[in-house]
């Protein structure tokens, strides 16, 4: 292995960049053969250069997404900025000044003031800590079980695979804000039963797409390798299925992410959601929709917030997808 | 084909069983029927609701009763309002399915256009600015955008034009005392299909311009173009035509969406359709209206996932359906 030294896998890399598809399929090749060596007893110790150059592959390949970048940094930020608030954040968005009112953003009041004459600006910044906390909850959440049951279905086939199919067939029927206002309608509305519901339905999607690499990738030599020199269906599945199902389901997990905080947003402002005093950004344009006319700030600002959060996730998980996807072809 | 077909109904049958099964139980275990006779004088009012819904016996007598008689075309009466369930549902589905109408078409027509120019004008100005605004239009919440096009393309233009009244409406799909399919008509349906539309122009206008990027790079319009087919006629009948195959497929899956859409849609622009009917009877535990919803969104989702699958077999004689 130690033959494989990183700078000739970047040459590769570089090369299906600039010629295009035929050889980004070839580097692919060589990444699976890699890949499979690694499983031949007593590899895995000497194995860290070509781990690392992976790693170094894949962080070389989502830099290069400019707008995947630009969104993970300003995820971040924002991430930061809004659990952080407390220290940073002059205003209390609890604190009331009824005879101030509404006003217009500007001032002291960077998004103005609701009709109890709260700070928006805080008010906004405080309910992304909610929306924000079920995005990362569900995406959580749904991945685990979603990986945990796909690759079960995946790998072993049988019941657990039928019932797997059987129970997203159903699901497919119904839309899904109407499962979600349902299920909400009974659970209750806190946001860690908005978060187990919505990585209830969730994990399905998540579960289908790891299924199927599964059942691609248990047909591979390297699985019959491990499989002959001696591996468990456990440390088949965890050490030389999943890793290779792995852009799927990190894309996937993203787009957890984003689906979450939208659904969240869409009941709150159906009015299943999140319930006061707990404001999320849905929970916001709940109480601002009526201000269609008037006060149009109460309807921008949240849902500007939710707008750029999702634009984001969806950049990376391109990003992601270009850099964890050896086969995907520039656009 | 037909035997195709028959087997794919017969397939979904049980699977819109237990998905009627699973709601009705819910709903029986969620709210009370009896809850708004608790203030009523007449001690036995509430004994003699429960005998009219049958609530003492087991919830799956109770299901069963009403499927033997929703299956002989007896839907029931709202638990609310007494109305006949078929009634309600028959007038909420016409408005329904003239919101549907306009927003697939519409959908359809804009994504297809601008995916096959994006496709042809590749890396161009504009090509660069439909992929902005795809971007923008699946990232944003669909009742967010119908809130700011109320306050843009309702108010703002009045203001700004100095009109009398505003050019377009936002409540129901007519105005009082009106019912024609005239410019009333198109003045309420404007938004509503709007709101419905941008998020599956956003996606639909994405796959179609992969779609026929993939086609146009195929052989055989290299072929067409060098024996010297006009340009106009390769694009729209040897690129375009293949290149609608997969989109077919993906319209029919994002039917599910669209009721989905339907439900935030119908509520910004109060307009009396399924999805108002849905979030009005969820929020009353209307059971009866609820279980109709269920099952006619289900016929509409499984008998679009049908057609799809007989017009793929139509448009791509290769693929065979069997």
């Amino acid at each position: 292995m130690s033959v494989v030294d990183p700078h000739s896998e970047r040459e590769r890399t570089m090369h299906g960049t600039t010629m295009g598809g035929q050889a980004e399929t070839a580097g692919a090749e060589v990444d699976h053969d890699i890949e499979s060596e690694s499983v031949l007893p007593g590899m895995t110790e000497g194995y860290e250069p070509p781990v690392r150059t992976q790693w170094q592959l894949f962080r070389r390949r989502f830099f290069r997404h400019k707008l995947a970048v630009v969104g993970l940094v300003v995820l971040v930020a924002l991430y930061v900025a809004v659990f952080t608030a407390d220290w940073w954040v002059p205003q209390n968005p609890r604190a009331q000044d009824v005879l101030l009112g509404t006003t217009s953003p500007g001032g002291e009041h960077w998004f103005g003031t609701d009709k109890l004459g709260r700070d928006y600006f805080a008010q906004t910044i405080y309910a992304g800590q909610i929306s924000l906390k079920i995005g990362v909850g569900v995406a959580l959440i749904s991945t685990i079980i979603g990986t945990v049951m796909g690759s079960l279905a995946g790998f072993f086939g049988r019941w657990i695979d039928q019932l797997l199919m059987r129970v997203t067939d159903l699901f497919l029927i119904v839309p899904a804000i109407a499962v979600l206002a349902i299920a909400l309608q009974k659970f209750g509305t806190s946001d860690s039963v908005i978060i187990l519901t919505l990585a209830g339905l969730f994990w399905m999607q998540i579960s289908r797409v790891v299924r199927g690499q599964v059942l691609a990738v248990k047909e591979k030599e390297f699985v019959d390798a491990a499989r002959a020199a001696g591996a468990s269906n456990f440390r088949i599945i965890t050490r030389h299925v999943l890793p290779n199902c792995i852009g799927p389901i990190v894309v996937n997990a993203t787009l957890a992410v984003a689906f979450a905080i939208v659904a969240e947003s869409t009941l709150s402002f159906l009015g299943f959601g999140v319930q006061k005093p707990q404001t999320s950004w849905g929970n916001l344009l709940f109480d601002a929709k009526g201000n269609v006319q008037f006060d149009t700030h109460l309807l921008y600002f949240p849902g500007l917030f939710i707008l750029l959060t999702v634009l984001c996730i969806n950049f990376v998980g391109d990003g992601l997808r270009d850099a964890l996807d050896p086969q995907s072809g520039r656009d | 084909m037909l035997a195709y077909v028959l087997r794919r109904i017969l397939i979904s049958i049980p699977v819109v069983l237990i998905a009627s099964f699973v709601l009705f139980v819910f709903v029986r275990e969620t709210f009370d029927p009896t809850a708004r006779l608790r203030n009523v004088r007449d001690p036995a009012a509430i004994e003699r609701e429960i005998e009219r819904l049958g609530l003492d016996d087991p919830v799956h007598i109770q299901y069963g009763k009403w499927l033997g008689e929703f299956v002989q075309g007896d839907w029931g009466e709202s638990a609310r309002t007494r109305e006949d369930v078929t009634d309600m549902t028959q007038r909420a589905l016409w408005n329904t399915v003239q919101l549907i109408f306009w927003g697939i078409l519409v959908s359809a027509t804009i994504a297809i256009s601008i995916g096959v120019y994006s496709a042809v004008k590749q890396y161009s100005v504009p090509d660069y600015l439909f992929t902005g605004l795809s971007y923008l239009a699946i990232a944003m919440p669909p009742f967010w955008f119908g809130l700011i096009a109320i306050n843009v393309f309702v108010f703002k233009t009045q203001d700004w034009f100095g009109l009398d009244e505003a050019p377009l409406y936002f409540v129901g799909l007519h105005s009082p005392r009106q019912s024609g399919y005239d410019m009333d008509y198109l003045r309420h349906l404007v938004l509503p299909v709007m709101t419905l539309s941008v998020q599956i122009v956003g996606s639909w206008s994405r796959f179609q311009r992969a779609a026929m990027l993939d086609v146009m790079s195929a052989d055989y319009i290299r072929t067409a173009r060098a024996k010297g087919v006009p340009r106009r006629k390769v694009i729209f009948k040897h690129g375009l035509r293949n290149a609608l195959i997969p989109l077919v497929t993906v319209m029919a899956i994002d039917i599910g969406l669209l009721f989905g859409g339907l439900i935030i849609t119908e509520t910004i622009f109060s307009v009396p359709g399924m999805g108002r009917m849905f979030i009005v009877a969820l929020l009353q535990g209307d059971v009866a209206v609820l279980e109709a919803w269920m099952v006619v969104v289900a016929v509409f989702v499984i008998s679009f996932n049908l057609l799809a699958d007989v017009l793929y077999g139509i448009l791509d004689p290769r693929i065979r359906v069997a």
